[in-house]
């Protein structure tokens, strides 16, 4: 089976889109793709579309509506997170099994500000501060927080994810928040739930991305190979039972999973890895993908982000667009927008912020709901 | 007309709300791995195999991780601690801890805490009370 390849990818700096709609966002983001393939809409032959608020509202079909409608299969992807990235998964799934030779995924949101607002209980019952929290901050608080207790990592580990990740966003023209923060502003800033301040919460924001899969066969012949990158592996898992997840839906153990099955099915060692954008929507959560992804070993996080290896020119530069924690967190959006950066790298067109020398980048989404289950991401992608 | 004392009603659905005031948290217990689930389940959702057994689950656990909110949805008061609680003998719930605003969280994971099912204040549209879980540090033996 030959491996997908990208050949269009593309994203709309994420924004607050008031006037726009989300067909047009995500319609925007698609022309771009194309273009950047050299493609039109008449060539692509399915389309995937991840948005996760008007899932049920046939957004995949109102993009085509507004750039041009031929006749092809859609699927609306609905999946947390990782519904961009599930999205992506799914074009990649459908060339490589033959049955498409080019197919598109667009991932898009428009956002309320704000801590997201969960599915509520049938009977009117609220359940926020009755019975503990339901808000992602307060998540990936607890979720940092059982690391603390265990290994010591400490509130100013935690902090320097976001000072590391809005310096890297000085450099990314596409970010929201361009400006640094030194470890003293981020540590006094609002507490949202401790230790996560406001500049370690990502922004809910409008946003698209969108990226062209085809074939190894159709891009020779059609002479698209100068922009591919290789998809080495689409891996993808949800909701790995773990003795937490009553209280409190377990990140950590499903990344480990689809780590360890993406890295697997590559093919590769962590090693072989030269840049990852991975899911920090809060700066918790990046310390402990850390050691989800094995980048360092377990209990090893809080030193790995004092040692600077993570940082743009380390040993393994992490979220060097800046992260969801710069450039925002529009749901669906997101997972192909860090498959953008990491082609971006691949194809030695990230400017002053190119990782040199960059062949394989892995990029990582988890999202779920608490009382639901996860999902998540792991795709790793190769200079072709 | 509405009763007079109406009936309180369980706000989750593994709160069991007995007549005699009795009132517990339910869980599943699988006789193949031993996972104990909060609530009613299909399956066992740890080995997809085993028979599940009702179990009540005890009033008493130890915080296994927790953390201040100090900022919520409109409307919600702030600060209070929300924690989730390893159960003793099995089962996992999460739950606000009332008790004093630690300065560190950190601190409070792997105390002892005892669960009570109680009025959360909360009234459906006839009048009746949501019961839910609540915790409270309990003493520890010197
Ligand atoms: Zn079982």
């Amino acid at each position: 089976m030959s491996k997908g390849l990208i050949v269009g990818i593309d994203m709309i700096p994420f924004r607050r889109y008031p006037d726009r709609t989300v067909e047009q966002l995500g319609g925007e983001a698609a022309l771009l793709a194309l273009a950047d393939a050299g493609l039109s809409i008449r060539d692509v032959q399915a389309l995937y579309c991840g948005c996760s608020l008007q899932a049920n509202s046939m957004v995949g079909q109102r993009i085509l509506r507004q750039i041009g409608e031929h006749g092809m299969p859609v699927l609306n992807v609905t999946n947390g997170c990782a519904t961009g990235a599930s999205a992506f998964r799914e074009a990649v799934l459908a060339v490589e099994s033959g049955r498409h030779d080019v197919a598109l995924a667009v991932g898009v949101e428009q956002m309320a500000r704000g801590l997201i607002e969960m599915p509520g209980r049938p009977t009117g019952f609220r359940e926020e501060g009755a019975i503990g929290t339901i808000t992602t901050p307060s998540m990936f608080a607890q979720a940092g927080l059982v690391h603390s207790a265990q290994y010591g990592t400490t509130f100013e580990q935690f902090a320097k994810v976001a000072v590391k990740n809005h310096h890297h966003a000085i450099l990314n023209d596409k970010a929201y928040v361009r400006r640094e923060t030194p470890l003293e502003e981020v540590m006094a800033s609002d507490m949202i739930a401790y230790p996560n301040t406001k500049l370690m919460c990502s922004i809910n924001i409008d946003g698209a991305a969108a990226a062209v899969v085809c074939s190894e066969a159709y891009a020779r012949k059609h002479g698209l190979m100068g922009r591919a990158v290789r998809v080495r592996t689409a891996a993808s898992l949800s909701s790995v039972y773990t003795d937490i997840e009553d209280g409190l839906t377990d990140f950590s153990e499903v990344t480990r999973a689809t780590a360890k099955l993406a890295y697997e099915s590559a093919g590769i060692d962590v090693k072989d890895i030269d840049l990852v954008e991975l899911h920090d929507c809060f700066a918790t959560a990046e310390l402990l993908h850390y050691e989800n992804l094995a980048l360092c070993g377990l209990g090893e996080a809080g030193a790995l982000i004092d040692s600077g290896e993570t940082a743009h020119g380390g040993r393994i530069p992490v979220n060097v667009s800046g992260g969801l924690l710069s450039k925002g967190h529009p749901l669906g959006a997101t997972g192909i927008a860090n498959l953008y950066e990491l082609c971006l790298h691949l194809r030695d067109e990230a400017g002053a912020r190119q990782v040199e020398g960059a062949r394989i980048g892995l990029a990582h989404i988890v999202g779920g709901i608490i009382d639901y289950g996860s999902a998540c991401a792991v795709h790793v992608l190769e200079r072709a | 007309m509405s009763e007079p004392f109406p009936e309180p009603i369980p706000a989750m659905p593994y709160i069991v709300i007995d007549d005699g005031g009795d009132h517990y948290l339910a869980g599943s217990r699988c006789d193949q791995c031993g996972a104990t689930m909060l609530g009613k389940r299909l399956g066992c959702a740890a080995c997809g195999d085993g028979a599940l057994t009702d179990v009540r689950l005890n009033d008493t656990g130890r915080v296994r991780t927790c953390t201040v909110i100090t900022r919520s949805y409109p409307g919600v008061p702030v600060p209070f601690i929300a924690a989730v609680i390893a159960i003793d003998g099995g089962g996992v719930v999460r739950g606000t801890l009332h008790g004093p605003i630690p300065d560190d969280p950190v601190a409070e994971i792997g105390k002892p805490v005892r669960i009570s099912i109680e009025d959360t204040g909360q009234r459906d549209p006839n009048g009746r009370a949501f019961y839910a879980q609540n915790f409270r540090p309990m003493e520890t033996a010197a």
